[in-house]
């Protein structure tokens, strides 16, 4: 089954002199490049001249003043939100695409901030070295002190996590809370 | 809708790759903040509350829980980008100096940056006897650490100033 062309829906509008400028341009450029609708086109505006051809059919005053009559009595039988529905849909062709990508771009614009604002754009945003919310998980791997008077060691506290490495000098008591020399 | 989908999916790929390709990038930041933790003398010591210096800001509560100095001094913050075939040397006060040297990160899938850190201290000596000083520098510690990316580890110990030098380690790749 062939997929129908996208311009197609235009056509008729397009036969009528119903589009705007833009459009139209766009149209009869596809036209030009487009088998399919260059014959639908040709279609349809052998229709209306078909129509046209024919004038309108003799009726009455009264057939006319009846129909009116009938015409209305069934409008009002229309519910009104569903007019309204109609008529939306109607407007749908032209302006959809158009606001559709609009919020497609707007999405994504918040998806993206989203996403910036969680991780940080390329991974060093706006950083200021701070403990609260990073996890200070740290292995000792291997620890020594090179020069004389100096003992290294390290430990980790669970509650603020931190790792300490520390270097208890002859010179100095230490100030390390709890076991350290000099702890309160 | 679908046009809708797959403008999210490609913004939402794009941002999730790039910092996937920093992460590659070979090179991590590094800050270091120095501070002074000191004790009162035991006649001024009493009842008064530990000094804290409000440029220390995040490290605060950290100093405060974990040693039992009277007051804590804020001396410098540094920041370096550093490649992980390569060394930064950030100076510090009082001829002491720091060398972090990164060599891995995300080993075994893990979120941790391994590197080497040097702890010097500059000590003029003389050489050869014409009384000409030369800067040597002792290694106070050498400590090979695997930091949580986006953590914090804490050095510290060598005498300065009527002190001890505290160091606030950070690394993020």
């Amino acid at each position: 089954m062939r997929r129908p062309c996208r311009f197609e829906r235009y056509l008729t509008a397009f036969a009528d002199g119903e589009l705007p400028e833009r459009l139209k341009r766009k149209v009869e450029a596809h036209v030009e490049r487009c088998e399919a609708c260059a014959s639908e086109l040709d279609s349809i505006r052998a229709s209306d001249r078909i129509l046209k051809s024919h004038g309108a059919p003799a009726v009455s005053n009264d057939r006319w003043a009846q129909f009116r009559n009938e015409l209305k009595l069934g409008l009002d039988d229309v519910d009104r939100d569903s007019r309204r529905v109609a008529r939306v849909r109607e407007a749908r062709p032209v302006y959809a695409p158009v606001r559709r990508r609009a919020y497609a771009v707007a999405a994504a614009c918040v998806v993206a901030l989203f996403v910036i604002l969680s991780v940080g754009p390329l991974g060093i945003g706006p950083w200021h070295g701070e403990t609260a919310a990073a996890s200070n998980e740290c292995i000792v791997d291997s620890i020594e002190s090179l020069a004389a008077g100096y003992t290294p060691m390290f430990f980790s506290s669970q509650d603020p996590e931190m790792t300490v490495i520390w270097v208890f000098s002859e010179e100095v008591e230490g100030g390390i809370r709890g076991e350290g020399p000099g702890a309160k | 809708m679908r046009t809708t989908v797959i403008v999210c999916s490609i913004a939402l790929l794009m941002t999730l790759a790039a910092p996937a390709s920093a992460a590659s990038s070979r090179e991590i930041v590094v800050e270091v903040t120095s501070i002074v933790a000191a004790k009162r003398p035991a006649s001024e010591r009493g009842e008064a509350p530990v000094e804290l210096d409000p440029r220390l800001g995040p490290f605060s509560k950290n100093l405060t829980s974990l040693f039992a100095y009277d007051s804590y001094t804020f001396l410098s913050k540094d920041r370096a980008v550093v490649q992980f075939s390569d060394a930064t040397v950030f100076g510090l006060p009082e001829h002491f100096s720091i060398e972090i040297a990164p060599q891995q990160l995300g080993r075994d899938g893990s979120d941790m940056i391994e590197m080497l850190v040097t702890l010097f201290r500059e000590v003029p000596r003389g050489k050869g006897g014409q009384g000409r000083a030369t800067p040597e520098r002792d290694v106070i510690l050498r400590t090979k650490i695997r930091l949580k990316n986006g953590g914090t580890v804490l050095l510290g110990g060598p005498p300065i100033r009527a002190g001890v030098l505290v160091l606030a380690l950070s690394a993020r790749g």
